[in-house]
């Protein structure tokens, strides 16, 4: 009987010593936690975009085709750039129309292509020279839509089996 | 004789609770340190994209991203110059020598700026650091958000030399999150808009 009391006496002993230790290493604990990684320095990165639709060429013609289709195209509509080629070494007539962002600024490069047979695949031509009429053609559009006329002269006079017209376009905001 | 026990373990508890020091006194010194580091001041310089051309309503697979390096690749509808700015942050007071991490928002949100309906989503935000330099888009590390556990990258910082101050930022416009698109100027800080976050603090 004597023992059970000490028994009760020690635990209420520890007890004591147990509620003035543990608040002590609950706070430690927590300054820890806190201290896990420094204050952070805050910065707001903005981004911006300016959206517009694409400028597109109409190309109106008779005499070209595209080189990957039998048939002639009358009309053609293009983004970005058109690669067409002549049937004959004579010159060319051909309506140029844009069409692209109202108030924006457009360029359509015209520039004559002579090619090889083996420089066809790659489409890098051996001799290069602007359009005879359109060299470059700048236009601010102004209701979606600006027409000019073009005329694409013969590339020089050696035109033989081996050797090919092409007409290449291109177009682009600037 | 049990009174007398009862009287005895009080005393004892009150002896050991309130008087430990003068019983069993040790004594343990205890140092402190303290790490003074001057605060990080930044400066930060918006993402562009510039003119993103489409020649159809944005959908999925349309996207425009731009590498942290400021070249940007096009897919599906979207077209353009090949050319933007990359966003910025530059650390321009800190400690020199110390270890800097970064984290930072994944997505942002901008805004058209007339009408204030439409949006469009950046995604898959990306970050380099000046020492790492400027990387072809894809190629940064991928940003995890500011309340990340880890940081997106790090950097020893040599602010007065100069090659070690900036982060770059690189991002992905996604048309799938496209919504009430119309043609216009877009920007993250129109109503409605949600930039990116970037977190710096000392390692």
């Amino acid at each position: 009987m004597k023992k059970f009391k000490s028994e009760k006496l020690e635990q209420r002993i520890l007890c004591a010593l147990m509620v003035v230790i543990l608040p002590l290493s609950v706070s430690i604990a927590g300054e820890r936690d806190v201290m896990s990684r420094s204050p952070a320095s805050t910065a707001s990165v903005d981004i911006v975009a300016k959206f517009m639709s694409a400028a597109m060429v109409e190309f109106k013609h008779e005499r070209f085709m595209l080189p990957d289709e039998n048939s002639i195209n009358q009309i053609d509509q293009f983004q970005d750039a058109l690669v067409v080629q002549s049937f004959n070494d004579t010159i060319q007539k051909a309506s140029v129309t844009v069409h692209g962002e109202s108030g924006e600024t457009a360029q359509v490069n015209c520039e004559l292509q002579q090619m090889d047979f083996s420089s066809i695949e790659t489409f890098k031509p051996i001799r290069a020279e602007q359009c005879s009429q359109v060299v470059e053609y700048s236009a601010i559009l102004s209701g979606n839509q600006t027409d000019s006329d073009v005329e694409i002269g013969k590339l020089g006079s050696n035109l033989g089996d081996s050797l090919q017209n092409y007409v290449s376009l291109e177009i682009s905001y600037i | 004789m049990a009174l007398k026990n009862l009287k005895l373990a009080g005393a004892l508890a009150v002896a050991a609770v309130t008087l430990p020091a003068s019983v069993y006194a040790t004594t343990a010194n205890v140092d402190a340190t303290a790490r003074f580091l001057d605060a990080l001041v930044l400066n930060a310089v918006a993402m562009d994209f510039g003119t993103v051309e489409f020649a159809a309503a944005p959908a999925g697979g349309d996207t425009a991203t731009l590498g942290t390096n400021g070249v940007i690749n096009y897919a599906g509808n979207f077209a353009g110059s090949g050319t933007g700015t990359a966003g910025q942050v530059q650390i321009t007071s800190g400690a020199d020598g110390e270890t800097v991490e970064v984290f930072c928002d994944t997505t942002a949100t901008m805004v058209e700026g007339v009408g204030l309906t439409a949006t469009i989503d950046v995604v898959a935000i990306e970050v380099v650091s000046e020492t790492t330099g400027p990387q072809a888009p894809g190629s940064g590390s991928a940003c995890g958000g500011v309340g990340a556990v880890t940081p997106a990258t790090t950097m020893v910082l040599d602010i007065g030399g100069g090659t070690a101050d900036t982060f770059f930022l690189g991002g992905q416009i996604d048309g799938a999150t496209a919504s009430g698109f119309v043609a216009g100027t877009y920007s993250t800080a129109n109503a409605g808009g949600d930039d990116i976050q970037v977190d710096i603090n000392y390692q």
